[in-house]
């Protein structure tokens, strides 16, 4: 009993009426790493953000070390020695790693911060975490990995005993991964117990000790890694078995519509493809190969050399507009960022990319605005209260259907979807994997970049692998597979 | 336990609707007109005395509306009072000594300062639309260009003995009210039907909502931005020229600080200054609330010191309450979402 250092009893959280959880409970043992999982919305950050003082519990009791505490602000958990690695990263980039670690507890000599002690304690942190950093640096100059790790020193900074990390793994590249699960063993053989939120199964078993499933707002299960395997966990977390993910595909592919020769830009290197009507082509590759890159080029969100030909004929898209006039259409990796205007309404959103064609002398017709809205909320089923709520009220699955439903309104026949699912939870993914069979059934052929290698191999006719820019390989289903894939992706050699 | 359900039904359709957002406005003149009627011994109210705060509120409303423009596009625009005096000052000079040797009618001389103000907006939307400075930046730098070249263009002296054709469009009156109070709703009801009724109005409130979805559905986001301006420009010249009449004279000074009255008028009337938001009917109401204040303190012998005070509280509270509205309508929302 001694060696729990965290329980979390009967922690409930509700807002306003909706229930985020409910009567949840989790314990921690000293030097453990616990994973934390569940579908999006399972309550997994509500919870941390409970435990890390950001959000006031409704009902429940912490207790660490043994005696109850009450978290009710930020520094209440670093007093406690719990400290959490946010997923989006908070930190002031104009100021230096030492500055950000140290940020509100600087040591002053009459009024004046003591910079060489503040720059000495900072490498003395970073040398026993082993990073490599200049504590002087502006962190504005480093790439995610290294500003989780500043993340990681500042969290260390602290007398710590808990660290909590929120899908830590996410925007990491294959090294940086490795790099971190080191860390994390590094943490444990220090004695300090970790709570790992990860989607990733990858992540769970590489470090993970046990694993605690949230589901709806409720524990779920725990289980012990070195005892189950993926389909438990899964199990767990949707609370049933996992059926049929992907749909029975149902597409025939006719002759090529889109050629790419050689393009290039500052993010892309000679890439040249082929994509065939009603074909369902998947592009794999690392986070930062140049899989969005190439999407926007085709597109012409970003400018481009080299050739497309479209039916045969030489294009150039030097804008958007150009391209959905030509029937290409793009669901942009981020929605809330480029995909969706937030606050405004389903209708207004959907009806984004044609406004012209739904207008006469300027004015738009809201009897064809409406129709069309409704239309895409059937077929796609988005759940909402009606095509005038605000798109910020919707879920992320529903929220990407009206991206989706935007891009189909404006009838395109080359349809390129930049990650589909991010975000999105299992069964809304379900639907959408059907919503693009049966796009391609309908003979519109489409370009699916993916980071989940599982989804790619589900829904593709083929696979394109890219690295660093480049096009590292190209897979028939036959060929394909998790491994394969991997392979070209990592190294850059053409097949 | 059905009726219930309708009720609930219908009260959220009514808080989520984007014009119940206005009822708090609404409620404030609404009280404010009662207080000061009774303050003012039934004055405030008087027919003579609701033409008087129109005809007030001819010049920032239609300024306001300039503003809203650039505004609900996501950007900014402080150089509409400068080049509201320039309008001013070019419209009077060419129908009396003379701009630059140009002498002509009325109307001509109000076509070409809409044209010349229309181009001082279009170089505002220039700059803004093809570099990335900030907008602030740039018409706060137009802001000090135009006044300057309002001091040259005039040669630092007031246009005055203007022509009756002129001082009309104040004066002179339409159907017993006034021309400038018909042109104030000419000019709100072109900005309604744009913005609500016409897919250029869209995408203004899509750009403002978010630059980059806009421009990855495919609108044109540098062209719309850059014409927000010139229409600001052009009903900045409007604004100008009745500030003109209704004065009798073009002072080079004119229009200083309207900036700050229009952006009150538009964030009390709801529009969302980081863009993406507004509606016209709220400018209006806002502009309405700005005549009202000056207006009804006025009648209650308040000074004109004390109403720059109320002005900027009522700013602020405005706002607040706006964000608050939100957020409980958001809540409701949410909360028969859940129920569903």
């Amino acid at each position: 009993m001694s060696d729990l250092i965290l329980e979390m009893k009967d922690i409930s959280k509700s807002y306003g009426g909706v229930h985020a959880l409910k009567h949840v409970s989790l314990d921690l043992k000293k030097g453990e790493v616990l994973c934390l999982c569940g579908e999006n919305g399972a309550g997994k950050s509500t919870l941390m953000k409970i435990l890390a003082g950001v959000e006031p519990p409704s009902g429940g009791e912490i207790y660490v070390d043994g005696k109850k505490a009450i978290i009710q602000k930020p520094l209440d958990a670093f007093h406690l020695g719990i400290s959490m690695v946010h997923q989006e990263l908070v930190q002031i980039e104009d100021m230096s790693i030492a500055e950000n670690i140290y940020v509100g507890r600087y040591e002053t000599k009459a009024g004046f911060v003591n910079y060489k002690d503040l720059y000495q304690k900072t490498e003395e942190l970073m040398k026993k975490i082993g990073i490599d950093l200049k504590p002087d640096s502006l962190v504005r100059q480093y790439n995610v990995a290294n500003r989780q790790l500043i993340e990681i020193a500042k969290a260390m900074s602290h007398d710590l005993s808990i660290i909590v990390f929120d899908e830590p793994t996410a925007p990491l590249t294959i090294e940086e991964t490795d790099n971190l699960y080191r860390l994390i063993r590094k943490l444990k053989e220090d004695g300090i117990a970790v709570i790992l939120i990860s989607h990733r199964m990858e992540d769970i078993f590489a470090v993970g000790d046990r694993v605690e499933v949230l589901k709806d707002g409720e524990n779920s299960g725990v289980l012990n890694v070195a005892e189950c395997t993926t389909d438990d966990i899964v199990r767990l977390m949707i609370g049933r078995q996992m059926t049929q993910q992907f749909p029975e595909k149902t597409n025939t592919i006719g002759d090529t519509i889109l050629e790419v020769k050689h393009l290039s830009n500052d993010n892309i290197t000679d890439i040249s493809l082929s994509l065939r009507k009603g074909e369902i082509l998947g592009v794999a590759g690392l986070v930062g190969a140049g899989r969005t890159e190439l999407l926007r080029a085709i597109f012409g969100v970003d400018p481009s050399r080299g050739e497309i030909l479209l039916n045969g004929e030489p294009i150039k898209n030097k804008t958007p507009q150009q391209g959905l006039k030509r029937g290409f259409a793009l669901v942009p990796e981020d929605r809330k960022d480029q995909g969706l205007i937030l606050g405004q309404s389903i209708l207004q959103n959907m009806v984004l990319s044609i406004l012209n064609k739904i207008s006469s002398g300027g004015i738009v017709n809201s009897s064809k605005e409406t129709g069309i809205c409704e239309e895409y909320i059937q077929k796609l089923r988005i759940r909402c209260s009606g095509r005038n709520m605000l798109v910020r009220m919707l879920s992320g699955g529903n929220q990407q259907k009206v991206v989706l439903g935007k891009c189909l309104a404006s009838k395109p026949d080359i349809l390129l979807l930049d990650e589909p699912t991010r975000g999105v939870d299992v069964g809304a993914k379900a639907e959408i994997y059907k919503i693009i069979n049966n796009l391609a059934t309908e003979g519109i052929s489409i370009i699916v970049v993916s980071s989940e290698m599982t989804e790619l191999l589900g829904i593709s006719d083929r696979i394109l692998v890219m690295h660093e820019g480049h096009l590292s390989g190209e897979l028939s289903m036959e060929e394909a597979s998790e491994e394969t894939i991997m392979k070209y992706a990592i190294s850059h050699k053409s097949a | 336990m059905k009726n219930k359900k309708q009720n609930s039904d219908l009260l959220t359709k009514l808080i989520s609707s984007k014009y119940f957002e206005l009822s708090g406005l609404i409620c404030l003149i609404i009280v404010y007109s009662i207080f000061v009627q009774v303050r003012s011994g039934g004055s405030f109210l008087s027919s003579n005395n609701i033409t008087n705060i129109l005809k007030e509120i001819v010049v920032y409303g239609i300024l306001s509306c300039a503003l809203a423009f650039p505004v609900i596009n996501g950007t900014f625009d402080l150089s509409i009072e400068s080049t509201c005096a320039l309008g001013g000052t070019c419209c009077a000079l060419m129908v009396t000594k003379g701009l630059f040797g140009l002498k002509t009618n009325m109307v001509v001389a109000v076509l070409i300062t809409v044209v010349i103000c229309a181009c001082i907006g279009a170089v505002n939307g220039l700059i803004v639309s093809r570099t990335k400075i900030d907008p602030f930046i740039v018409t706060l730098g137009t802001q000090t260009a135009v006044r300057g070249i309002v001091y040259i263009v005039c040669d630092n002296q007031a246009v005055t003995s203007l022509p009756d054709s002129f001082k009309n469009l104040s004066a002179g009156k339409f159907l017993g009210i006034s021309v400038s109070i018909w042109i104030l709703a000419l000019v709100f009801i072109f900005m309604a039907l744009i913005m609500g009724k016409t897919s250029y109005g869209r995408e203004i409130y899509a750009i403002g909502g978010n630059y980059q979805a806009a421009f990855i559905s495919g609108i044109n986001v540098k062209n719309v931005r850059f014409s927000t301006y010139v229409i600001s420009g052009a009903l900045s010249a409007i604004a100008g020229i009745l500030s003109t009449a209704r004065v009798g004279s073009a002072t080079p000074n004119a229009a200083t600080g309207y900036t700050t009255i229009a952006i009150s008028a538009c964030a009390i009337g709801g529009v969302s200054l980081g863009g993406g938001k507004g509606l016209t009917i709220g400018v209006f109401l806002g502009a309405l609330m700005m005549g009202m204040i000056t207006n009804g303190m006025n009648l209650m012998f308040i000074s004109s010191n004390w109403q720059y005070v109320i002005r900027g509280a009522l700013m602020i509270i405005a706002v607040f309450y706006a964000q608050w509205f939100n957020s409980m309508s958001n809540r409701a929302v949410s909360k028969q979402a859940k129920e569903e």
